[in-house]
């Protein structure tokens, strides 16, 4: 989990063992740990392609496919009050972000969300959740789970 | 046919080459009239984007992934058919999809042509071949699964503006970016911001995407432009031999 003062991110996977990337589940949970409440910019949180990474084990990048069309930003629409102890929940399903379905092996995968444009007055400043970890199996080798 | 009279025909051929060799009653040699073995295209595709401004710093990156469509090219029609296979999951009515169906063929049907002349083939398909493409709706043999977005059933105000969150997740009711996504399929890169070093701010005089005056890459509410269909040209080609070079023109 990376720390800042007032926002903490964590994930957790559905289903750690997959055959398909596109099954993939990951809930995702900001919580305000401030004093205060904050303006967080929310709109980019539906493109799983601009908020999520998925790498292979060792590293690498798996590529998503094209990221959206960025929707125009008015500097209100998406905008969330975020009061101190509150707790946003997040879902992003694989097949949001993989146009292609992940070969076997092992892979991590996180959220993180950066704003670094401050005239708006949104809360600034980088969150993102610790690596999950998630393996994409051959199929029919899922038994019983 | 004799000799002499299979020469007379191809010879007319090459004088018409504003219509389709077979047009006409008499059909020539058989590279005139050539149907090519559809090709299933299969090919990856990659974009850098960068110098996003401040507010979309999140959209620098490089993104890939495979173009995927089968192309036909008929020199007895002089056509170029992409046809791309697609299902559906989730929730979406028949009306809906006959609405994406309607808005992606018109937005990219009747834009260009190739013209291609073919040096061991003179006069086939002199005036060029009009692109076509044609969305089916599959249970199997996909090329891409499509998940259909419901803006209704938005979890936390996730489902996006118009419920169109990526090149495979298209809002129900949106006809628009669905168009910019399927030129994905179709192998065509953004043309915003800063997209494998062309500057599409155009030195900072626009916005960089959704432009008035940007093409479907840059701005879902217009038509493609002639180098969207760069890739189905270099698949034609391909198609249709090494005795072959294509250009693209507006059709």
């Amino acid at each position: 989990m990376t720390d800042t003062t007032e926002i903490q991110a964590s994930a957790t996977i559905t289903a750690p063992r997959l055959e398909r990337a596109s099954e993939l589940e990951l809930h995702v949970t900001l919580t305000n740990t401030g004093a205060a409440p904050v303006r967080l910019n929310t709109l980019f949180f539906p493109y799983a392609q601009i908020q999520l990474r998925v790498v292979h084990e060792d590293g690498t990048p798996t590529g998503s496919g094209p990221p959206p069309l960025p929707p125009h930003d008015d500097g209100q629409t998406g905008r969330v009050l975020f009061a101190p102890g509150e707790v946003l929940r997040l879902v992003y399903r694989g097949a949001q972000y993989f146009v292609n379905e992940l070969p076997p092996g092992r892979y991590r995968v996180r959220f993180r969300h950066v704003n670094h444009f401050a005239d708006d007055g949104d809360w600034t400043g980088e969150v993102a959740s610790d690596w999950s970890s998630f393996e994409i199996v051959e199929p029919a080798t899922i038994t019983g789970e | 046919m004799s000799l002499f009279r299979r020469r007379q025909t191809v010879e007319a051929a090459r004088q018409m080459p504003d219509t389709p060799p077979c047009a006409t009653a008499s059909c020539a040699a058989e590279c005139l009239t050539r149907n090519f073995r559809p090709r299933e295209v299969n090919r990856r595709i990659s974009e850098t984007i960068s110098n996003a401004p401040a507010r979309y710093a999140a959209w620098n990156g490089t993104y890939g992934w495979q173009s995927k469509y089968m192309l036909t090219v008929n020199r007895s029609t002089c056509g170029v058919l992409v046809t791309m296979r697609l299902k559906i999951t989730g929730t979406i009515t028949d009306a809906q999809k006959a609405a994406w169906k309607a808005a992606i063929e018109a937005r990219w049907n009747g834009k260009v042509k190739f013209v291609c002349p073919d040096t061991a083939c003179p006069g086939a398909c002199g005036a060029g071949y009009p692109v076509r493409v044609e969305v089916l709706w599959v249970t199997s043999n996909e090329h891409y699964v499509i998940t259909a977005n419901n803006p209704a059933a938005n979890e936390g105000g996730r489902s996006g503006l118009g419920g169109t969150t990526s090149m495979t997740g298209w809002g129900v009711d949106d006809t628009v970016d669905i168009t910019h996504e399927f030129g994905h399929m179709l192998g065509a890169p953004e043309e915003y911001f800063t997209t494998n070093g062309i500057d599409h701010t155009h030195g900072g005089t626009r916005d960089g995407f959704r432009d008035a005056g940007g093409g479907n890459m840059n701005n879902p509410s217009h038509d493609p432009l002639p180098p969207n269909y760069d890739l189905i040209r270099q698949e034609a080609v391909t198609v249709l031999g090494r005795t072959v070079a294509c250009t693209t023109q507006p059709q």
